[in-house]
């Protein structure tokens, strides 16, 4: 049996929502149930995926849940991106828990000092005091690896002209300008290697998408996106144990997702890409790690135009993560545009006849877990 | 879409606080003992959930540093946490890996230690709402003092009949090497003992405590080469209620729970739950919900929760024992808590449960309780496949 997409709601990205975090969730769910010209009784379960303590409480699903019209629905949360979420709703549907599910991210970062809470995330032992916070791991990482790869900021600073570029198509951005190379490159340091303009905003915001099942897909939806792959992968907490210039669990949970698509040449097979791209430079190793070029090739790809709107495999024509970071929801937000691109809905940033997407994120330190969904019209 | 079975499980001996052991060596002592109690090498396992509720332990998003040393790398790992509830929804989220067909063999983790945070109640008063709860105090305990005394006002339940089911959890406890609190309590030292939340005292609350629990899962096809006993999982349900409190149309009975029950009871075919229900590990952190559990699972009419503790029927060697294990009154790791319920209720299904085995134990129930009675998971456990 197959999964299918059958609607798809998000808000536009913000510095700082106006209203209640909850009152954003309604929002999120009813443009999705709209999308699906659905209501909320017809939803077996919702999905929730987010993260604690973000908004200064625990467990934030208290509110989000019913705000999603759980009350008395079936209901689970995957305390992580929201792309996880897709994972278990996919898996819920195929075991026969339920037939159709509300997976629900709001992402809500202007609540609360995101540094400190990241340093809390770990171990009190080895790590926290070094006053590490996961925006500086990711800095570290993109440091190691373009000094292995001889990455030049040029390169990097193309990557946030293409995705920015992007996002100018894109209604639900948060950061909606372009920018130019040499504005890039003069922005200042945010955490040394990576410049302001070279890594993502935090943003207010959220997503949701419908999964049902192949009969109850095809009974409310004329053209269902199908589930094709999903992968997912983790890898050692501690980053000194790991060679950080890859990402390896990004590259194990495309192996997964790619095995059960049936992509053996991704680059050919694929249509368009939303990839994490939390900084420039994990953008070029995403598409290293998912097989789009060779280890060190992704400066090339980018500079070369593969990934850029009418290259080959278009990489974030929504404009990315480094254009809308809604904290929980972004990765899952990767899924709503390949559902989008796939459904040609995408107006204004449309990859032509896309049939296959990619949707890619990453979580924890220095991209410790990875998940992936691969999407067919 | 497979059936599943739970196929071993390995739980750690439940403290205050583990000062011996960092967060990772305690999730491992439990993933080491569901390999060993299932004799599976980690390398069989295919998928890992894990849960576990922020932030008690001090660490945000605990898993990522416990999940490694529990048998996550390099492996598909999922994350829960639905507050109380974590334990069973990351049992739930295990049993979808496989049943989906995914996976041959999962295994759940959960871990909590309580004891490396403060002030739990503190912390879990972040939980309600800032505008109109929060201000006023409201914790965890809430839960249990408020449906307490809608009870005796409602129906005229006695301290004494809530002060039975301290005194069986304890007694039981008794039976349990991986309990928390082993000791035995009257009902005179139970209503002796300090109020904490009127009506409720130090003895009717549930501890807190640091420990980790694992369960292994598996597919129909491969359930019975690891043993000759799975415990099947023949019914699975999980409901949301609202948030507030005062929404609720009556906290002592009317919740969610026995809306989620009827579910399982449907599903499964099952008529008369006190009769086809040989044991129960109910996720009961206070007197005053054995009350309204019982009463909202159908174990005894409306309002009759005390008499069902007086009678004995759901103590050891009665129709229906409940927490045999002792319960969250006697262990209470908050995110692993569910998914010991569920451990407990396998454990009882495999005939492995020693001291604490209720005889012919065929069909087992469990259940998580997260949020302020907003979340319900519960699950039924049986000999045969359904």
């Amino acid at each position: 049996m197959r999964v299918g997409i059958i609607g798809v709601g998000q808000v536009r990205s913000q510095a700082a929502k106006k209203d209640v975090f909850s009152d954003q969730t309604t929002r999120i769910a009813k443009d999705a149930l709209r999308d699906a010209a659905l209501e909320i009784g017809d939803m077996d379960r919702i999905v929730l995926g987010e993260y604690d303590l973000v908004t200064g409480r625990t467990a934030e699903h208290m509110y989000t849940t019913p705000a999603a019209g759980g009350f008395l629905k079936d209901e689970i949360r995957i305390n992580d991106d929201g792309l996880f979420a897709i994972a278990q709703a996919y898996m819920g549907i195929l075991a026969g828990h339920c037939e159709i599910a509300l997976v629900i991210s709001t992402g809500i970062a202007s609540e609360g000092p995101q540094e400190l809470i990241t340093n809390m995330r770990l171990s009190p032992f080895h790590h926290r005091s070094l006053g590490l916070h996961e925006k500086l791991a990711l800095a570290m990482q993109a440091h190691q690896y373009r000094g292995r790869h001889r990455i030049t900021e040029r390169q990097s600073a193309a990557v946030a002209v293409k995705n920015r570029s992007n996002a100018m198509g894109n209604p639900c951005a948060h950061l909606r300008r372009k920018v130019t190379e040499g504005r890039v490159l003069e922005s200042p340091f945010d955490c040394w290697p990576v410049r302001k303009l070279e890594r993502a905003p935090w943003s207010d915001g959220g997503c949701a998408l419908i999964l049902a099942s192949e009969p109850v897909a095809r009974r409310y939806c004329p053209t269902p996106v199908w589930i094709a792959g999903v992968g997912w992968s983790n890898e050692t907490y501690y980053m000194e144990d790991r060679d950080l210039t890859e990402l390896s669990a990004v590259r194990r949970a495309g192996e997964m997702a790619y095995r059960m698509a049936g992509i053996r040449e991704p680059m050919k097979e694929l249509d368009v890409a939303e990839l994490y791209d939390v900084t420039t430079y994990h953008e070029l190793m995403a598409c290293e790690a998912l097989g789009f070029c060779a280890p060190g090739g992704g400066g090339r790809l980018v500079e070369e135009g593969v990934t850029s709107m009418g290259g080959a495999v278009p990489v974030n024509p929504s404009g990315g993560v480094l254009s809308s970071n809604p904290l929980s929801a972004s990765g899952l937000a990767r899924l709503v545009e390949c559902v989008l691109q796939l459904r040609s809905r995408a107006e204004g940033r449309q990859v032509p006849s896309a049939e296959t997407g990619l949707a890619q994120s990453i979580s924890g330190y220095a991209a410790q877990r990875a998940c992936i969904v691969i999407v067919r019209r | 879409m497979k059936r599943v079975a739970i196929v071993g499980v390995g739980q750690t001996k439940f403290v205050s606080q583990r000062r011996d052991a960092i967060h990772p060596e305690v999730a491992n002592e439990a993933a080491r003992a569901a390999l060993d109690d299932a004799r599976l090498d980690i390398d069989q396992i295919g998928a890992l959930t894990v849960g576990v509720m922020d932030p008690f332990d001090g660490v945000d998003c605990c898993d990522r540093w416990f999940c490694g040393a529990a048998g996550g790398y390099n492996k598909p790992v999922v994350r829960i946490n639905t507050a109380g509830a974590t334990g069973m929804s990351t049992v739930i989220a295990a049993y979808e890996h496989v049943a989906s067909g995914m996976f041959e063999i999962v295994m759940a983790v959960a871990e909590q230690r309580v004891g490396e945070c403060q002030d739990a109640q503190t912390l879990l008063n972040t939980c309600t709402c800032p505008y109109h709860e929060r201000a006023m105090g409201v914790a965890a305990i809430s839960l249990g003092s408020l449906p307490a005394t809608r009870h005796m006002h409602r129906y005229g339940s006695t301290h004494e009949q809530r002060a039975l089911a301290a005194v069986k959890a304890h007694r039981h406890a008794m039976n349990n090497p991986f309990a928390h609190l082993r000791f035995e309590v009257t009902v005179d030292d139970v209503l002796g003992s300090p109020i904490i939340e009127w009506p409720l005292h130090l003895l009717e609350c549930c501890p807190r405590s640091d420990g980790a629990v694992a369960l292994v899962l598996a597919s129909e096809d491969v359930a019975k080469t690891i043993t000759d006993r799975p415990a099947w999982i023949n019914g699975v349900v999980s409901i949301a209620d609202g948030c507030f409190f005062g929404d609720r149309p009556d906290i002592a009975y009317r919740d969610a729970l026995a809306i989620a029950a009827h579910r399982l009871y449907d599903r499964c075919g099952i008529k008369d739950p006190l009769r086809e229900i040989d044991v129960a590990e109910l996720y009961i952190p206070f007197t005053s919900l054995e009350l309204t559990q019982t009463e909202a699972y159908g174990f005894c009419p409306e309002g009759r929760g005390g008499e069902l503790l007086e009678e004995g029927v759901t103590w050891m060697g009665g129709e229906l024992p409940i927490n045999p294990s002792g319960g969250v009154l006697c262990t209470n790791p908050i995110g692993a808590t569910a998914a010991v319920r569920a451990a407990e209720a396998a454990i009882q299904i495999m005939g492995k449960g020693g001291m604490r085995q209720v005889p012919n134990a065929e069909t087992a129930l469990a259940s998580g309780l997260g949020g302020m009675l907003q979340f319900h998971t519960i699950m039924l456990l049986g000999a045969e496949p359904r």
